[in-house]
């Protein structure tokens, strides 16, 4: 730790201590570069320490359909990224000092009906054109490859590449690797002001002033404030949302699942517990401001994961949690230099955080240090 | 052991079911786990290590004592009634998904004027109190049958004729009840509140009900359940708290073993132990943190006898009971461990001085079926702090505290918080709080005004109970043994079977309580982190790293207890 009141100079500033953050600090350090993490609370407090930890490679139709097909075409770009980063995570395992609890054993997306087909052929479509491998399943697929789901189901969608991690294991390890590369962590320390300086910028926080050449903001729903500073507009729009895990059961599911037309997220992690998520919205203390569960969409979102897989109503319900989560209007992530403010960058994830993180922090490494980014990053641009 | 006293004697019917295969006899009325401590089996289910647990808290808290009935998994044995023929067996972690299925439908809006949570003695007299023509007083609580920890009756296939009971605290009980009902009351029992969500609703499980009361006022009188003090051998099946052996005895007339040692600190524990030993028990000793007898403790003991009288005598007379007996009470000693392989078979006690060191060189070894030990209490504390009321960490306790005004509200416009929820205080505190809070809440929702006479003599009895319960924990002051008593391989989070070494590796001055729960899944099974959070909160505290926070990772979420999906689950509105 450092002390307080003691200068701090770096190349590299990040300010966010959540799987953007930590990924894009470790990414940089790994090249030699002098990094420093700034986090305003403990590391992964925000939407990295409540996140699901499923590793995505499918489009959640149920809530994005509704605003059209002409968004979700444009949306579906974002599958060769969801692609690629299932491969930065398995990349980047090798390298951590625990198991993360990474398994890549498919994710299907259930439809329940007609329409629901219809929706899974258009969307299959769309993300196989965007260099997905989605297979269409039949009643007979789905009940061949997933038994235990509801015989209600009329078919589904079935992307081989998805899987899940441990999200309270990863996130720390990858924030380990970081500082065993050489970066060094600031935290409860609370960034609360940016300025140009002569040689890049002089970031003024709760405990000193840190001089820097280039600042990485990472900051998730903190960001747009603290790049108000430079007169710097982020456009993203923050929610709560929430997630609810059961108890611990002998294995009843193995896939990541979804409902094409109900917003639904469901899978059995390692250690048994059912999480439940799909965006469902939270609300905020009115007394605290602390984000908070709302019983309507406890009750609504258990209920689709029971209509899903029928055993899950038998089971005991432990917990419910809400997070801020942020997202650009097209639903791409953040992430490159802003424009007219040299050694500025952005790192932004979109909803699904967990999965982006390490692949945005390997692009952010790529821009930050001048090279070719591995994959074309120009739909994640600043201001596009 | 079964007790067949006066005047429980003939009101007996007799029920059998299997465990394991093996017939089990039982009376109408009683628990699993009473039918099966009386039959003097202690081991109910495999952990996830393997290991042997039993019956812990008693009381619904800790689900250890899960078992399957009738192919059902996840049942807790204290809180499901024996019934003929069932079939019960030990339960392997971790169990298959547990309740009968289905789903809830839309949830029962209720809109009383006032919903007091829980029916032991602080929301039982503040129901009297409140008690007005023109509002309608509802009460919820989570047993079978009112009364609390404090005044709990004995169960339903028991049924004494009202007002008769083997002693006061029974009949004093059964007559604030009686009062509660006639006043035309409502006690809603088996109303499992899982959800607070602001303004004030309070999502309920009643039998199978899935209710929200969306009252205009709340009182929370949730009390308080008790401290886990991790100690070697403490998962063993026959180590329990002081209220799980006392609520098989007041509730069924249970004693779950042959010999017993009561340990841990607090007056609580004398007393149990003296009722035990009257039930036909044979206590081996008491063990009692506190050196009570030492010449230091002779100002509080004289000022506890000056502000309660009667309560300290009653104290005496069960010290004096144990003496008579020849039950050894070792003062400034602690239980340091129980060993045994499926069940404890003997306990280790030692001295330990003001600062919590023990002195091993002294330990003794006693033979014992059953241990059972209390620390003192923690809070049920979640009500108000999912409804976002504002606390403070008390300095004395470094625990979580509620801010109240003198009318016990909180900082939320009509939710007010009374009895041991709001710290341990014991009964008597209880009562004068529920009659403050009660006719506070009446007055403010537009009933009776605020009698100026009842008040004060309200007051009066608060203060005075006040000053002897100051008193009385300052005779049984001891050092907190908290993270003094596990060795590195205990188990300190007993759902996850995470030891004291894992926690403390990762609990250093740089931890926070979320990141230690996410390196070692402590905190995250079924007991909701109940019994290893304040072990945890401390390590990293001791660490020096660490400032608490009142609403910190260990804040309660939603469920507050957990609740089966089918009782709650409900198809969504399509707009």
């Amino acid at each position: 730790m450092t002390d307080p009141g003691q200068q701090v100079e770096t190349d590299v500033l990040v300010i966010g201590g959540g799987i953007a953050g930590c990924s894009s600090a470790m990414y940089l350090a790994r090249d030699g570069v002098p990094v420093v993490l700034l986090e305003q609370h403990d590391l992964h407090t925000g939407a990295s320490g409540a996140n699901a930890g499923n590793l995505h490679q499918q489009i959640l139709t149920a809530r994005t359909v509704p605003l059209g097909w002409d968004w979700v075409g444009y949306y579906a770009g974002m599958v060769r990224f969801y692609m690629a980063a299932v491969g930065q995570w398995q990349e980047l395992k090798t390298e951590l000092d625990v198991d993360i609890e990474l398994q890549v054993l498919g994710g299907i997306s259930v439809a329940e009906n007609e329409a629901d087909m219809a929706v899974v052929a258009r969307k299959a479509e769309l993300e196989r054109a965007n260099g997905g491998d989605s297979i269409v399943l039949s009643r007979d697929d789905l009940r061949r490859m997933a038994p235990y789901l509801s015989e209600r189901l009329a078919g589904g969608c079935y992307s081989p590449g998805e899987g899940k991690a441990n999200p309270l294991l990863a996130v720390s390890a990858v924030s380990r690797l970081a500082a065993r590369h050489g970066a060094r962590f600031l935290k409860q320390e609370k960034a609360l002001g940016i300025e140009r300086s002569d040689s890049g910028y002089l970031v003024t926080t709760t405990k000193r002033r840190i001089r820097c050449k280039r600042i990485v903001l990472a900051a998730g729903p903190g960001a747009p404030e603290l790049a108000g500073h430079l007169n710097v507009a982020i456009p993203i729009r923050t929610s709560i949302i929430q997630t609810a895990v059961t108890e611990a059961a002998a294995p009843v599911m193995s896939h990541l699942l979804y409902h094409v037309s109900r917003p639904l997220t469901m899978k059995q992690v390692s250690n048994g517990n059912v999480v439940i998520g799909g965006g469902w919205p939270g609300y905020s203390s009115p007394a605290t401001g602390h984000p908070l569960v709302r019983r309507e969409s406890i009750a609504a979102s258990t209920w689709i994961a029971q209509s899903v897989v029928p055993a899950v109503s038998r089971m005991r319900l432990l917990r419910a949690w809400a997070a801020c989560t942020f997202t650009a209007a097209d639903g791409f992530p953040i992430c490159g230099a802003v424009p007219g403010e040299p050694g500025f960058y952005l790192v932004i994830s979109n909803g699904y955080g967990f999965t982006m993180g390490p692949l945005l922090g390997c692009i952010i490494n790529e821009i930050v240090t001048g090279r070719q980014p591995s994959m074309d990053a120009s739909r994640l641009r600043v201001g596009r | 052991m079964r007790l067949f006293e006066k005047p429980f004697r003939r009101m007996r019917q007799k029920l059998r079911f299997s465990f394991d295969g093996v017939e089990v006899e039982a009376f109408e009325g009683e628990t699993l786990a009473a039918a099966l401590s009386a039959a003097d089996v202690r081991d109910f289910r495999t952990a996830r290590h393997g290991d042997s647990r039993g019956m812990f808290c008693g009381m619904g808290v800790c689900f250890e004592c899960l078992v399957t009935v009738d192919g059902r998994h996840n049942v807790r044995a204290c809180m499901e009634p024996a019934v003929e023929g069932a079939c019960v067996s030990r339960q392997v972690y971790p169990g298959g998904p547990g309740g009968p299925g289905g789903t809830a439908g839309a949830p029962e809006i209720r809109k009383p004027d006032l919903l007091i949570v829980g029916a032991g003695p602080a929301g039982l007299s503040a129901a009297l109190a409140a008690r007005d023509d023109a509002l309608d007083v509802v009460v919820i609580d989570e047993r079978a049958k009112a009364g609390g920890q404090y005044f709990k009756q004995p169960n339903s296939g028991l049924v004494p004729p009202d007002g008769l009971g083997v002693d006061a605290q029974y009949r004093e009980g059964a007559s604030l009840m009686r009062k509660v009902r006639e006043a035309g009351i409502e006690i809603v029992q088996d109303a499992v509140v899982w959800g607070a969500f602001a303004p004030l609703g309070i999502a309920v499980v009643a039998g199978g009900s899935n209710i929200v009361y969306e009252p205009r006022s709340v009182i929370v009188a949730t009390g308080a359940y008790e401290r886990g003090v991790p100690t070697p051998g403490w998962t063993l099946p026959g180590f329990m708290t002081t209220g799980a052996i006392q609520s098989l005895l007041r509730s069924h007339r249970v004693v779950p073993g042959r010999r017993v040692v009561v340990g841990g600190n607090g007056p609580l524990n004398i007393q149990v132990a003296a009722e035990l030993h009257k039930a036909g028990a044979t206590v081996v000793a008491v063990v009692e943190a506190a050196p009570v007898t030492s010449p230091g403790r002779f100002g509080p003991l004289l000022g506890a006898l000056s502000a309660n009288p009667g309560l300290l005598l009653a104290g005496f007379r069960y010290v004096a009971r144990l003496k008579a007996a020849g039950i050894p009470i070792h003062y400034g000693h602690v239980v340091t461990g129980a060993t045994g392989d499926k069940g404890v078979r003997s306990v280790s006690i030692a001295p330990v001085d003001g600062d919590g060191r023990i002195d091993r060189q002294r330990s003794l070894t006693l033979e014992t079926d059953i241990v059972c030990v209390g620390y003192g209490f923690e809070a049920n504390d979640e009500i108000p702090e999912l409804l976002g009321a504002e606390a403070v960490i008390d300095p004395t306790t470094s625990r979580r505290r509620i801010l109240v005004d003198d009318t016990y509200q909180t900082r939320i416009d009509g939710l007010y918080m009374i009895g041991d929820a709001l710290g341990l205080r014991g009964s008597r505190v209880a009562l004068a709080q529920g009659a403050i809070a009660g006719a506070a809440a009446r007055e403010r929702l537009g009933g009776r005004a605020r009698d100026d006479a009842a008040t004060r003599k309200a007051a009066r009895r608060l203060s005075r109970n006040t000053r002897f319960q100051d008193r009385l924990w300052q005779l049984f002051k001891a050092p907190d043994m908290l993270t003094r008593l596990a060795a590195e391989d205990t188990v300190v989070c007993r759902c996850e079977g995470v030891s004291m070494a894992q926690v403390r590796k990762e609990a250093d001055a740089h931890a926070s309580i979320g990141n230690v729960k996410r390196a070692t899944r402590a905190g995250m099974g079924r007991c909701q982190g109940r019994y290893c959070g304040p072990v945890i909160e401390r390590l990293i505290a001791d660490a020096g790293g660490y400032v608490p926070s009142p609403h910190g990772v260990m804040a309660p979420r939603p469920p507050i207890k957990p609740i089966l999906i089918s009782d709650i689950a409900r198809e969504p509105d399509v707009d």
